[in-house]
């Protein structure tokens, strides 16, 4: 008996953090496409000083996000995210927004991807 | 980590079904969820130690899933007996009064040849020796030989038994020096009777190497190496 009240316990903290940790997820890759997509029409506008002050905030608290993330998430997406990010301050810095551009791109379908492939959807599943 | 877990369920699943579809033959000596759990654990075990980019997270929770649902699937099915035939299946029945199940054997799987193996193993050469003959859920045959061909005990020939009815079963009191307070329990003695037990024996009790006492109080001894090599066996009714 004391095994099944146990294996329920454990169940029921694994399914509980499961969904805190989908929430939590939810917030911190939100919150980065936002910052992302506020540079890039920081750089359409032409106003790339705060493009690069938006980008730094945008690393640093992916930086914070990380560790935990790559605490439960497979690391090679993590890390094209990283590299992605890491990449923006430098193109953005010679000039070159088609780089620039397609790296925002990347960061953005691979932040996605990391947030769809952890929903409980379907197409996961199967 | 919902995808891991709820994934993992889905396999676990699959694999048991698959198991359940393989039948008697494909199975040892577990149950076939126990197997699926047992083959799936190591598996997945390995995938973090070998993937450094696989999270640790994503190792533990596959295998804490599959273990919590094990002993919540065992514990419905003591509580459900349908549930406890889909999972484990039946026994059947190979063997009926000498006679072999032909039908039942088609539906196992099982060739004369593996019957005849498994009878050997059993200790059974002779197939007219066989009363019953039984394939567990786990896979193992279980025989009861004809009442002409059972092996004949001290109740046939009205024998006395020594030790009472439970006969003697010696119970482990001193393991490597130390006092084994679930078999004097056991055994209704006291540490101090124990000691003195020893000591009757010429050794003190973290001298000897084990000690086991019977339900009449039959005690056998094995001194430690370095001490006297003398195994005493003695009667203290």
């Amino acid at each position: 008996m004391k095994r099944v009240v146990a294996a329920i316990v454990i169940m029921a903290i694994m399914l509980g953090s499961g969904t805190g940790i989908l929430l939590w997820l939810h917030h911190g890759i939100y919150d980065l496409l936002d910052d992302i997509a506020l540079a890039e029409q920081q750089v359409l506008e032409g106003d790339y000083e705060t493009a690069f002050t938006t980008l730094d905030q945008a690393r640093e608290d992916w930086r914070e996000d990380e560790i935990y993330f790559s605490r439960l998430l497979r690391h090679r997406e993590l890390d094209t995210v990283t590299v992605s990010l890491e990449a923006l301050p430098s193109y953005l810095q010679y000039r070159d927004y088609a780089s620039f551009f397609a790296s925002t791109s990347q960061a953005k379908r691979m932040i996605l991807h990391i947030w769809e492939s952890e929903l409980p959807s379907w197409n996961n599943l199967l | 980590m919902l995808v891991t877990l709820l994934r993992t369920i889905l396999i676990y699943v699959v694999v048991v079904c698959g198991l359940r579809l393989m039948g008697k033959r494909q199975l040892g000596e577990l149950q076939p969820s126990e197997l699926v759990v047992t083959i799936l654990v190591s598996d997945i075990a390995t995938l973090p130690i070998q993937d450094p980019g696989f999270s640790l997270a994503g190792g533990a929770v596959p295998i804490l899933t599959l273990v919590c649902f094990e002993v919540l699937l065992s514990a419905a099915t003591l509580k459900s007996r349908r549930l406890r035939r889909l999972v484990s299946g039946t026994p059947r029945i190979v063997i009926r009064d000498g006679v072999i199940d032909q039908r039942e054997m088609k539906n196992l799987r099982y060739s004369v040849d593996d019957l005849m193996e498994l009878l050997r193993g059993g200790g059974y050469f002779d197939l007219q020796e066989v009363g019953y003959a039984i394939v567990e859920t786990t896979g193992k045959l279980n025989v009861c030989p004809k009442a002409a061909c059972h092996p004949v005990t001290p109740q046939d020939m009205k024998l006395p038994l020594s030790g009472g009815d439970m006969g003697e079963f010696p119970i482990l009191i001193i393991s490597d020096g130390r006092m084994v307070k679930k078999g004097l329990e056991f055994c209704g003695i006291t540490e101090e009777w124990a000691a003195e037990q020893a000591r009757a024996h010429g050794f003190l009790p973290e001298q000897l190497f084990l000690m086991t006492c019977t339900q009449d109080k039959q005690i056998y001894a094995v001194p430690k190496d370095g001490f006297k090599e003398s195994a005493v066996k003695e009667e203290n009714a």
